[in-house]
């Protein structure tokens, strides 16, 4: 994984929620500047206006929930993007969103850099490609 | 009873020591097959080949009647299979008599007089085969019981699983899992950069979790509810940052008054997801207590933005109201009234109404 430092969107209402992810992503050396939203409609411009290369996005937020910021930017022009959530009640959603990875809080570093590790290949091959690097080689 | 805990397994598996009344049986009817046989020839008892081939054609002679007996097991049981079985201990020996005379008489080529209906030999099987068959009913009754013994357990199994998971659907309308599971993730966030504020997080998620296991977590006194929801509020605040304010107001008399373990919560959950989460400046949660006229009543109310600035939520409550108005439904029924307004000057204001009790 080479090239320039990665763009990453931390999406949570809860700030002790998004400084988690933002420590955790601290650990990753691939990634550039961190930028973080705190609701849906927060997200949706960030995400139009800033084309973040990847989302960590959370599912439960009042008004527009996780899904709601999908779909209002269209899957078509939505970043790679990893939901993290508290409650294991989404999931197959998620994969239906085709979210790139699943993390459930509180997130475990391992599982995290996983999940990061994918979410960059993913960037960096875009569509199709992005898949393929995503389930393996 | 012992197999209480296993009762889902007991069923497919006999208990343990059901081998043990079928293989005593078994010997009791072989030895008693063969004990007519024995010859006492110089006063020592001793066993002819021809004599143990009649005692097989005896048990051999059974096998009808035991099947019968299944087949009844089978299609009456209850009172059914008692009534089949008296039928068949009066009619099976006699004809296992006659079917054993008749074995014999092809084996030996021809039927002794003694063993022909009426004759001494015939009546001596008779009254033995009447014991070994009432050996083999004994039997069967101990595995039907056996067997409904394994069905009542797995019944109680049954309704000990409908029980615990009727606690839990409690317990989840009383403590959410996102609230718990975010909380746990603060603790974690909180735990190396905030060790102090992570073990408060965690003495106070005890102290709601000790209230919602409970044995009687059914309802407390007003007093006990509100320091419950500083807990919650206590928990929120660090979650939220400090714009959040939760004051109570409550009269003396309505403190010791019972009301829903954690009902308070939700209501100002909702108030501060209405008031506090999307306004920069923070909100304020106002909770009054008082008792009118054998009625508890508990109002929050927040100072969010006014009724003309956004909609109702769909429906009037949003899953956490809902949650809320199903419980007090099943704790008081028609007994409670819960209501949501938006006051004309503006935020969002939650009545609940319970029975003084």
């Amino acid at each position: 994984m080479s090239g320039a430092a990665l763009d990453v969107l931390v999406v949570d209402d809860e700030p002790l929620a998004r400084a988690g992810v933002r420590a955790l992503l601290a650990e990753q050396p691939e990634v550039g500047a961190v930028r973080e939203a705190r609701d849906g409609e927060a997200a949706v411009a960030a995400i139009r206006e800033r084309r973040p290369d990847l989302v960590f996005l959370d599912v439960q937020m009042p008004r527009l929930d996780g899904f709601g910021v999908v779909e209002a930017v269209g899957a078509g022009a939505m970043p790679p993007v990893v939901f993290v959530t508290a409650y294991d009640a989404h999931a197959v959603r998620a994969f239906e969103v085709h979210a790139v990875d699943y993390l459930l809080k509180p997130v475990d570093p391992a599982r995290f850099r996983d999940a990061f590790v994918r979410a960059a290949r993913a960037a960096a091959g875009g569509g199709a490609a992005a898949l393929r690097a995503a389930t393996g080689s | 009873m012992g197999a209480h805990h296993q009762g889902v397994t007991t069923t497919d598996s006999p208990p343990r020591g059901a081998w043990a009344a079928p293989v005593l049986a078994g010997l009791v009817l072989a030895l008693s097959a063969v004990a007519p046989f024995v010859r006492f020839g110089d006063g020592v008892p001793s066993v002819g080949g021809a004599d143990v081939v009649a005692a097989a054609l005896s048990v051999a002679a059974w096998a009808p009647f035991v099947a019968a007996l299944a087949w009844l097991g089978r299609r009456a049981p209850g009172r059914g299979a008692w009534l089949g079985g008296a039928v068949l201990l009066l009619v099976a020996p006699p004809l296992h008599t006659l079917l054993f005379a008749a074995l014999m008489g092809i084996v030996a080529g021809g039927v002794p007089p003694a063993m022909r209906p009426g004759g001494p030999v015939f009546l001596v099987f008779t009254l033995l085969g009447a014991l070994q068959f009432l050996v083999v009913l004994a039997v069967a009754e101990a595995r039907r019981a056996a067997r409904a013994a394994a069905g009542l357990a797995l019944e109680h199994a049954w309704m000990e699983a409908e029980l615990t998971k009727a606690r839990l659907d409690a317990l989840r309308a009383q403590l959410e899992p996102h609230f718990l599971f975010n909380t746990l993730n603060s603790v974690a966030v909180l735990a190396p950069t905030d060790p102090a504020g992570a073990q408060a997080m965690v003495r106070r998620l005890s102290e709601l979790l000790r209230a919602v296991l409970a044995d009687d977590a059914m309802t407390v006194p007003l007093r006990r509810e509100l320091e419950l929801l500083e807990a919650y509020v206590d928990i929120q605040r660090v979650r939220f940052g400090d714009r959040l304010r939760v004051t109570a107001e409550v009269d003396a008399d309505a403190l010791e008054c019972r009301v829903p373990t954690l009902v308070l919560q939700p209501l100002v959950e909702n108030a501060i997801r209405h008031a506090v989460e999307r306004r920069e400046g923070g909100g304020h949660v106002r909770v009054r207590g008082r008792v009118d006229r054998g009625r508890v009543l508990l109002d929050v109310t927040d100072d969010g933005p006014d009724a003309a600035d956004e909609p109702p939520p769909a429906g009037g409550f949003g899953v956490g109201l809902r949650n809320t108005a199903s419980r007090l439904g099943a704790l008081y029924g028609a007994a409670h009234a819960l209501r949501l307004t938006r006051p004309e000057q503006g935020g969002c204001a939650v009545r609940l109404e319970l029975p003084a009790r």
